[in-house]
């Protein structure tokens, strides 16, 4: 269930950022971004409000946002941040009635895509450095090199066909997609001999499907030139240039909400824990200190988190939208990418 | 002592030794037996084990897959019948909703074709019948809000081109209970093709499933669980393990191995009722794991043992042997402990009274024995030795008594002895011609060797030294015989020869002890310095000359006095000049004996006497002494030692003793 839902979600998410920020239509695509300014500090004041989005359920891959909400490090930036419950099938009205979603995280594909098709969105920070989807195989199916793949049959999650449609062609591998949903069983049942997953999550979730590492071959898209990256955090244009210092804090917040999972996983996964069972999901604290572990590997792989988004990373995510016909042309790197700046303020 | 006190003593008792020998060696067989019956009793739980596990786990297996079977005939049934026919879409609804009604164990019911299959042009067309208090509710789902192709319950029977169990899942709808979904692929001949045409499914509760696994009690803790083909645990005495975890999560966490093993083992379909061991996720201690597999859904049973609770019979009955040992333990060492003590109380006993018979209590009351073993012997022989010891001791006193009273009277013997021969010296004061000096060391208390001199008249003076054979009383006896005959046959007119032969005489009758003394005797003319001698096996005297000349006076040595009654003996002659000496001795001297068994010598004696030539009789007499005393050393002296010296002065005493030593 879990990947058609996240399709959900991103259409959750477009929909929502859409009609939310489409209240302000003329917001210029190709504006230059305003670097914020030292605001006057709300300390003192009363706590601005703030609602976030996360694209899935409440899981480690989103660690970072919780501890900063449950450790009051959101407030300590004086911010009281709502972290929206990701629902699959009936938020999309209530994100519309409530009609505001101040920042939501997002796949930079997804983020550019939405961006050409003309919700003004800027990314203030990329956390994610390098992308973990990866295509899985069997070495009992004798795939153990991508030119094997030839005229096999390749499980992908319907909405995510992009990025190994781009590997197979980029490597010239005639390979049948087969739609599936969110589970790894057509996989694992042998109907397809290829899989993709992600490293942090669908990977370890076949490792505990009784698969040892070393009976697996793992084929990372960035180590075949498509390091399309993940996560970012996104808000509309119009936000970041009224509220910079907003901004800032939020994307502080969160960072700082990171290093303090990174510091306690432990008590990072039980409150990530403790939120998936207020959500009703079911949940496993080995997958979730897996997920925890690799987010650390693909956030902070040299011990910090940098919130830079590269432009030659930005066009590469964008060249395999253009050449796929997703999207017709490139909204430029300058509008798309609109970094805040940390040094504005500290927190308390 | 107390006994422990005993037993902590640097120096090990009997007791000691008894406990750790005889203890010892018993506890090791204990020890051995109870090892090899622990041993034997543990293999034959642990067989039993693997039997009923085996029976328990086949059993409840044959059980699931009774129920599954009755679950997949009405959906097998249903395709066989669709294949067969030309039913028409709503026929096919109609029949399923009838059937759903039909089997109250199936939950719902749906029907999802693949696009286009009844030419309406249709991509999504799905029907599904479930119940709901009661009733069969339907609900069509054909507008893409649920995109059920790309679903498992839909793709994977597609694609396997099989029936399929779903993973287990819980339903929120049905009571969030546990449910998996039979799906069968849908085929129909199509223009003389067998074409796929859709999926049926029928949702059960796994509620039957959860109570024949639940039902598996082993011992107290022991329990029963299944898991799907992918580890995913779906029943399970804790709850909230059921579709969160897989055995492999739990593996993981666990960070066990052989955990993560038997996951494996279990989904490959193998099956296994040996001592798997692993880590009780319920209570965190080593257990057996038996599983076999669920062949219709490629599900697998396991079955848990805690080894703690199946050894409990094994263990208890070993504790109770531990116990019992421990108390037959306690009592051999109780009966070691006082048998030991029953043997060295006694010996303790035996050992005190020893000590004081040793201080001289020799009528210190022995301990008593009652027992008639060796202890008994031994106490009598103690008791044999203490009578004896102290009958010798009384007997020890007397004899030393009796030998104190002798030595008391030889030593009265000796000064009757040394009375009896000259001892005052100078001996004739007035007589300017002479010195004379003497010593007799006897080597006993009494000795057997003499000298004597006396005037004969007034100017010749008669000068005798012997030697007794034998030494002690008996010699002493013979000295003082021969002294005083010499006396008695001594006159002015006789010669010396006269007064040995009429020795001689007297002493070779009656002689029965066969004694007999060596003897020389001579005198000297005072005026004249001339020196008349006889000798009866004596050591020759030596002429120690003015000028230091030292020489054996010549003569017989004849034979001694008291051998042959009728001997004649010689007399022989010699002038002595003014300050010449005789030096006369016994063989005490010459035959002294140091350390090493050497005598003193002749030689010596000789070369001793030129040395000290010039000395007056006692410096000469007392300087041979001394150089004999060094020559023994510390040995004890072994013969009588008697030597006499006479030097004559003539007229010239004066100026003689004024270039003298002495």
């Amino acid at each position: 269930m879990k990947r058609s839902v996240s399709l959900a979600a991103i259409t959750i998410l477009i929909v929502s950022l859409s009609l939310s920020f489409k209240a302000k239509p003329d917001a210029a695509v190709d504006q230059t971004p305003v670097r914020s300014a030292p605001a006057a500090s709300t300390s003192g004041g009363e706590l601005r409000n703030v609602t976030f989005l996360p694209y899935w359920v409440a899981n480690a891959q989103f660690a970072g946002y919780y501890m900063a909400k449950e450790l009051g490090i959101y407030e300590k930036y004086g911010m009281n941040v709502e972290i929206i419950p990701y629902e699959p099938f009936y938020t999309t009205s209530q994100m519309i009635q409530r009609g505001t979603i101040d920042f939501a995280a997002s796949w930079l594909l997804n983020a550019i895509e939405m961006k050409a098709s003309g919700v003004d969105i800027v990314n203030i920070a990329q956390f994610s450095t390098r992308s973990s989807l990866m295509l899985l195989t069997k070495k009992s199916s004798g795939i153990n090199k991508l030119e094997d793949m030839k005229g096999k049959k390749a499980g992908i999650w319907t909405g995510y066909e992009l990025q190994p449609r781009a590997l197979f062609k980029k490597f010239n591998l005639d390979v049948e997609i087969v739609p599936i949903g969110s589970t790894n069983n057509l996989f694992l049942r042998d109907g397809v001999q290829i899989t993709n997953a992600n490293w942090f999550d669908e990977y370890h979730s076949i490792i505990n499907a009784g698969y040892n590492p070393d009976e697996l071959n793992i084929f990372f898209f960035a180590d075949f030139g498509l390091n399309l990256l993940e996560d970012g955090i996104y808000c509309l244009a119009e936000k970041m240039r009224q509220d910079p210092q907003l901004c800032a804090d939020f994307v502080a917040a969160t960072r700082d909400g990171w290093m303090a999972a990174y510091a306690d996983p432990e008590r990072a996964i039980d409150v990530v824990v403790a939120y998936a069972l207020k959500m009703n999901l079911p949940v496993n604290r080995i997958h979730q200190r897996w997920m925890l572990d690799r987010y650390r590997d693909l956030y902070i792989p040299k011990g910090e988190m940098s919130i830079v988004l590269a432009e030659k990373d930005y066009l590469l995510a964008a060249e395999v939208l253009k050449d796929s016909g997703q999207i017709s042309a490139i909204p430029p790197f300058a509008g798309f990418f609109d970094p805040v700046d940390l040094k504005v303020k500290k927190a308390d | 002592m107390p006994f422990f006190a005993r037993l902590a003593r640097p120096t090990r008792g009997l007791t000691f030794k008894f406990i750790v020998s005889i203890f010892a060696s018993v506890a090791l067989v204990f020890a051995l037996i109870v090892l090899y019956n622990y041993t034997l009793s543990k293999r034959a739980v642990e067989k039993n084990l693997k039997m009923n596990a085996e029976n328990l786990t086949k059993k409840a297996v044959a059980q699931i897959e009774t129920v599954l079977t009755a679950f997949q005939k009405v959906p097998d049934n249903y395709s066989q019948i669709i294949e067969g026919s030309d039913f028409s879409k709503e026929a096919m609804l109609r029949i399923l909703k009838q059937e759903l009604i039909s089997n109250p164990e199936i939950y719902g019911a749906a029907l999802a074709f693949e696009p286009g299959v009844f030419g309406d042009g249709r991509k999504y067309d799905m029907a599904y019948y479930y119940r709901n208090l009661g009733a069969i509710e339907e609900k069509f789902l054909n507008d893409g809000q649920y995109e059920y192709f790309t679903m498992d319950w839909y793709q994977i029977p597609k694609m396997l081109d099989r029936p399929v169990w779903s993973d287990p899942y819980f339903d929120e709808g049905a009571g969030n209970i546990a449910m998996s979904t039979y799906s069968v692929p849908l085929y129909r001949t199509i223009g003389g093709k067998k074409r796929f045409i859709g999926i049926l499914t029928a949702d059960v509760s796994l509620a039957w499933l959860e109570k024949i696994v639940d039902s598996i009690k082993v011992y107290e803790t022991g329990y029963g669980f299944v898991i799907s083909s992918n580890g995913t645990i779906v029943t399970h005495p804790m709850k909230e393990m059921m579709m969160n975890e897989t055995i492999f999560s739990i593996a993981e966490a666990q960070g066990s191995k052989p955990l993560r093993e038997i996951g494996r083992n279990m989904i490959r379909g193998e099956e296994s009722f040996a001592e798997l061991e692993y880590r009780n996720i319920r209570t965190g201690k080593l257990s057996w794991i038996a599983y076999a597999p669920i062949t219709l859904n490629h599900w697998s049973i396991g079955v848990v043992f805690p080894v703690d609770e199946f050894m409990a019979d094994v263990n208890s009955l070993f504790t109770r042997i531990l116990l019992l040992g421990s108390a037959g333990m306690i009592l051999i060492l109780t009966i070691i402990i006082l048998i030991s003590a029953s043997i060295t109380r006694p010996l303790r006993s035996l050992s005190r009274v020893s000590k004081k018979i040793a201080e001289g209590n020799f009528q210190a009351a022995l301990p008593e024995i009652k027992t008639k073993d060796e202890m008994k012997e031994l106490h009598d022989s103690f008791a044999y030795m203490q009578k004896k010891i102290s009958e010798y001791i009384v007997n020890l006193r007397e004899t030393t008594a009796a030998r104190e009273k002798i030595e008391s009277e030889l030593r009265i013997a000796r000064d009757i002895q040394m009375g009896m021969i000259p001892h005052l010296f100078p001996p004739f004061p007035n007589l300017t011609e002479i010195d004379l000096f003497a010593v007799l060391k006897p080597a006993k208390e009494v000795g057997g060797d003499l000298y004597d001199f006396f005037l004969l008249g007034e100017d010749k003076l008669c000068f005798a030294i012997g030697d007794v054979s034998g030494k002690g009383v008996p010699a002493s006896l013979f000295m003082a015989v021969t002294r005083t005959l010499l006396r008695s046959v001594a006159d002015r007119e006789g010669s010396p020869a006269d007064f040995i032969c009429a020795l001689n005489k007297s002493l070779s009758i009656n002689n029965e002890s066969c004694m007999f003394v060596t003897f020389f005797v001579g005198v000297l003319d005072l005026g004249t310095g001339d020196v008349v001698y006889a000798n009866a096996g004596h050591n020759p005297p030596v002429v120690v000359r003015r000028n230091g000349d030292v020489e054996d006076l010549e003569m017989d040595r004849a034979v001694p006095v008291g051998v042959f009654e009728d001997y004649l003996f010689k007399d022989f002659s010699v002038r002595l000049a003014e300050g010449d000496k005789i030096f006369m001795y016994t063989d005490g001297v010459t035959e002294a004996e140091n350390g090493a068994g050497e005598f003193y010598t002749v030689e010596r004696l000789m070369s001793r006497l030129a040395k000290n030539s010039p000395d007056l009789p006692e410096a000469l007499i007392q300087a041979v002494g001394q150089d004999v005393t060094h020559h023994v050393g510390a040995c004890p002296q072994s013969d009588d030692i008697t030597m006499m010296s006479i030097i004559y002065f003539g007229e010239n005493r004066d100026a003689l003793t004024g270039d003298r030593r002495g």
